[in-house]
């Protein structure tokens, strides 16, 4: 069982902005990518399709063509892009139902709020160009 | 609706039915459990005979029959009642655990790590019994029960 609602998409978007920010101006393909990240081709073309829909990314065609950033990586925060597979988080919505409320007696909900919260906080706080020197070593 | 922490709706029927069975002075059924967490019927039943199958509850039978618990509240840890949904649950450290991560290191710091670390670690020193002591069942919804 996961305990953070992380979908293989999710980390996979993450992942790939990371090495598409760390690619540069030269761009990316998706085929280098999975290759990097060791994941299904297929699976990351819709991926990386949604991060271009939303305006993280944008490609190039051509034998020299990639996936570049749409804007720069320190204007990226963790948020947008997990909003853009997941749709806009609602923080009074984290963890349970709504309608669950008026007989909630799940009494660490407190906590499963202020550890949700925690999470979105990292992804609102942490940019892009945080973490992209992580996949330098990748892009070389 | 996006949720951060994966507690499922079987997850949360466990805990709720384990919560009313607990405070409950009279047996209740899961039909009772059912109306009073709001959820389908079919899918209460299952979760709660998973918790008879993990040797938390215990079932009688007939017209006053009803779950109840097959050992002292103060016993259980509500990592049970979760593990009776879920298995044996095991913290890696890639939320979607890839054995071999691609950066060497988590990409992002290990907070996901962080976060499910935190979470066990509650659910594996609380007990039903602390649940219980401090969740406020309205008396009403038991006084319905009882006068059925």
């Amino acid at each position: 069982m996961k305990i953070i609602a992380l979908s293989e998409a999710n980390i996979l978007s993450i992942h790939s902005m990371a090495i598409i920010a760390a690619a540069g101006e030269k761009g990316i393909s998706v085929h280098k990518i999975a290759e990097l990240t060791n994941c299904s081709k297929h699976h990351l073309f819709k991926v990386v399709e949604t991060l271009a829909k939303s305006g993280l990314a944008y490609s190039t065609r051509g034998p020299l063509g990639g996936f570049h950033l749409k804007k720069p990586a320190d204007q990226i925060n963790l948020l947008e892009i997990y909003e853009s597979l997941n749709g806009t988080v609602n923080i009074d919505e984290l963890c349970f139902n709504k309608n669950k409320e008026e007989t909630n007696y799940i009494f660490f909900d407190h906590l499963c709020h202020e550890l949700s919260m925690k999470f979105v906080n990292y992804l609102t706080t942490t940019k892009l160009s945080d973490i992209m020197h992580r996949a330098n070593f990748m892009v070389k | 609706m996006t949720k951060i922490i994966a507690i499922s709706e079987a997850n949360a029927i466990a805990f709720h039915g384990m919560a009313l069975i607990a405070k409950s002075e009279i047996a209740i059924n899961a039909n009772d459990i059912a109306e009073i967490s709001g959820s389908s019927k079919h899918h209460t039943s299952k979760v709660l005979q998973r918790l008879v199958k993990q040797g938390l509850l215990g079932s009688t039978r007939g017209p006053s029959g009803g779950f109840y618990l097959k050992k002292s509240a103060k016993d259980i840890l509500l990592m049970e009642i979760l593990e009776a949904q879920e298995g044996t649950i095991e913290l890696n450290d890639c939320p979607i655990d890839n054995p071999i991560c691609p950066f060497g290191t988590c990409l992002m710091g290990g907070i996901c790590y962080d976060i499910s670390d935190t979470l066990l670690k509650y659910l594996r020193t609380h007990t039903l019994q602390e649940m219980i002591d401090n969740i406020d069942v309205k008396k009403d919804l038991f006084n319905k029960l009882e006068s059925k």
